[in-house]
């Protein structure tokens, strides 16, 4: 790892630029691709240009990794005080010395944003301004977070259709073969793992703890501490946890101190009006990307509670016990010099579970009633949020608020990898705040990268191919009965229909067809395959 | 067009003569613009820059943008310093008494262009 590191005084625009270059230099040596190196030297270079331009000075610090270049600019000052319009392209407040020299075009913080892979920006009016940007420099290392962390094991599957039937986006298939997930539609909502009686669904994350360092902090999830009755005191609590964590532990914390932090920028920046939603459950996010683009304004421009946690953990290991598929996948997308390990939940449980002694288990602790902020409204559970989504979608509930929703039903305590019941786990989760005084806000950070609408499933690249394949699957779908039955597989018959102009399935197993169709006519005209 | 034309073509002055002109060297792509982060942003890799700036970020931005060639506008010159540095960086210098439309006209002319046809 080369470390490289850059004073830049207020208003020195000779010397600001020093850092871009030496940085250019050794990504150059490492034999970095020249079109990433362009990406990085924009982003330092506006960088050291706006410390110079706008500040009372500051530092750089750059580090290089095999696959990461990762920098934190601080300055000593002023600090900004809308970070929204600050990224707002054209906006400046650059004095004319700078523009004259052709700075100051409110273009450097977007310029920052489009060529970087992580970016996150802090500020305190009076006291300064830290960002801080990562760039993954594998040639196709972005954007990991498009597909699905969700993995099958169809030796299980019995075929019983359910996951089918249950998923939001159309993106399960049961064949022959046993079940299949059409990523580029996944939200990782996890509705086909909670419906399977027989455990297909799951997610790579590790089954061994990461070698024990120095530099490491555990975040665990809000949940693990409501899967077992309560303990005596939060200490006893730390004290099991510490064999396998050591000292470092970091719960992810209860969502009502999240939602208050969210429902604080609702307040000051959007007045307190008109509908929004937090972002607390990345499977939603991918959800409204996926299924609702339209509603993607109504998005706070917030980032997810993990990537805000992860964002001030930046300078350490972290070692994440995600609490379902879509964490794990936000968690895998983080681009930092500093790894994140996914352990599995289960296995972290399994762990957990062996250390936890019957005699240090206490009676019922009464503890304050659960009340969520009576001006947040929270929706959980996928089809519940998809139902919801699909009213203001057409233009009703528009009076809602601040919303917040959750694929999993009763929110992350009611993620399918844990066992409790959601309601007593966050009841017994909550006794540990009460205790231990708990902060009550938690703040999220701005989130710079936009959120950007997913391409769903195109039939073909080639629009004139597209729009043969749709005149096949309209004469196909035609000889079906339309009772959407899913017996063959695909959720409905359109998507049956689509399965086989788009050669997903060489199955033709209508069973409606099968029973009625004379004999020797068993599959379809040979031009529809 | 190859940088050599630019170099020989009556229009421009070189500015910085120590820098050897590489006679295959070829120009593809050239860029207009006195914003520093659009250039930054946008210049095309490998291409000449057009502008009236001439102080020395102008080059620290070229040299980052990957810039062959820098030709300023209406008669400008930056100063012996910002030259010697930008021959030292292996970035050729040119001057014009033309406004900017003018020197991008005679580079199209010549089939360079500013964005992947």
């Amino acid at each position: 790892m080369k470390l490289i590191e850059a004073v830049i005084e207020k208003e020195n625009y000779s010397t600001a630029g020093q850092a871009s270059r030496k940085i250019k230099e050794s990504l150059v040596q490492i034999g970095v691709d020249s079109v990433i190196i362009r990406k990085a030297m924009v982003a330092v270079y506006e960088a050291e240009m706006n410390v110079a331009i706008h500040t009372n000075g500051g530092k750089l610090r750059a580090a290089i990794a095999r696959d990461v270049l990762e920098v934190t600019v601080e300055d000593e000052g002023p600090g900004i005080s809308d970070i929204q319009q600050a990224m707002t392209a054209g906006y400046s407040t650059a004095p004319d010395s700078a523009r004259e020299m052709g700075f100051g075009a409110g273009m450097g913080l977007p310029n920052i944003q489009r060529n970087t892979d992580r970016f996150s920006m802090s500020s305190q009016p009076g006291t300064g301004t830290v960002i801080r940007f990562a760039i993954s420099l594998a040639a196709h290392g972005a954007d990991s977070l498009m597909g699905t962390s969700l993995t099958t094991d169809p030796s299980k599957c019995i075929h019983c259709l359910k996951c089918v039937h249950v998923c939001p986006t159309q993106a399960m298939r049961v064949h022959r073969k046993g079940p299949e997930i059409l990523t580029h539609l996944c939200v990782d909502c996890t509705a086909c793992m909670r419906v399977c009686p027989t455990d297909v669904f799951d997610f790579k994350a590790d089954r061994v703890l990461p070698e024990r360092k120095e530099n490491q902090i555990f975040c665990l999830p809000e949940a693990l501490r409501g899967q077992f009755p309560l303990l005596s005191t939060p200490e006893t609590l730390q004290e099991t946890l510490y064999p396998i964590t050591g000292d470092k532990i970091l719960f992810s914390h209860t969502p009502t101190y999240w939602m208050n932090g969210y429902l604080r920028f609702y307040q000051e920046r959007c007045g307190g009006k008109g509908f929004k939603i937090a972002p607390l459950c990345p499977s939603i996010s991918r959800l409204i990307q996926l299924r609702y683009p339209s509603l993607l304004p109504h998005m706070l421009p917030l980032m997810t509670p993990l990537l805000s946690l992860r964002e001030k953990t930046i300078d350490h290991d972290l070692v994440i016990v995600p609490s379902c598929p879509a964490e794990f996948s936000q968690a895998q997308g983080i681009h930092a010099l500093n790894k994140v390990h996914s352990v599995h939940p289960t296995f972290f449980q399994s762990l957990l579970m062996k250390r936890i002694k019957k005699e240090e288990q206490s009676r019922p602790v009464q503890t304050a009633s659960f009340k969520a902020d009576k001006d947040c409204l929270v929706v959980t559970g996928i089809n519940q949020v998809c139902h919801f989504l699909d009213q203001v979608e057409h233009g009703e509930l528009q009076d809602c608020g601040l919303v917040v929703l959750y694929a999993c039903v009763g929110g992350c305590y009611g993620s399918p990898v844990w066992t409790t019941p959601a309601a007593i786990a966050e009841k017994r989760s909550r006794y540990y705040d009460e205790l231990e005084g708990a902060q009550r806000d938690l703040i999220p950070l701005y989130r710079v990268q936009p959120l950007t609408p997913r391409a769903g499933a195109r039939l073909d690249s080639d629009m004139k191919t597209a729009m043969a394949k749709l005149g096949k699957i309209n004469e196909i779908v035609k000889t079906f009965p339309g009772n959407n039955c899913g017996a063959c597989g695909s959720p409905s018959c359109l998507t049956h229909a689509e399965d086989i102009v788009l050669g997903r399935t060489t199955d033709y197993e209508c069973p409606f067809l099968v029973f009625t169709q004379t004999p020797g006519q068993e599959s379809l005209p040979e031009e529809f395959l | 067009m190859l940088l050599k034309d630019i170099a020989e073509h009556s229009a421009f002055t070189s500015l910085t003569p120590q820098l050897p002109v590489d006679s295959t060297a070829e120009v593809h792509k050239a860029y207009a613009s006195d914003l520093l982060s659009d250039v930054i942003g946008n210049a095309p890799a490998g291409g000449v820059l057009i502008t009236v700036q001439v102080h020395a970020n102008v080059i620290a931005v070229a040299s980052l943008a990957t810039q062959q060639a820098i030709i300023f506008a209406l008669g400008r010159k930056p100063d012996e310093e910002t030259c010697t540095k930008a021959a030292e960086e292996g970035i050729h210098l040119f001057t014009s008494t033309q406004p900017a439309f003018e020197s991008a006209g005679q580079l199209y002319e010549a089939g360079v262009r500013g964005l992947d046809a």
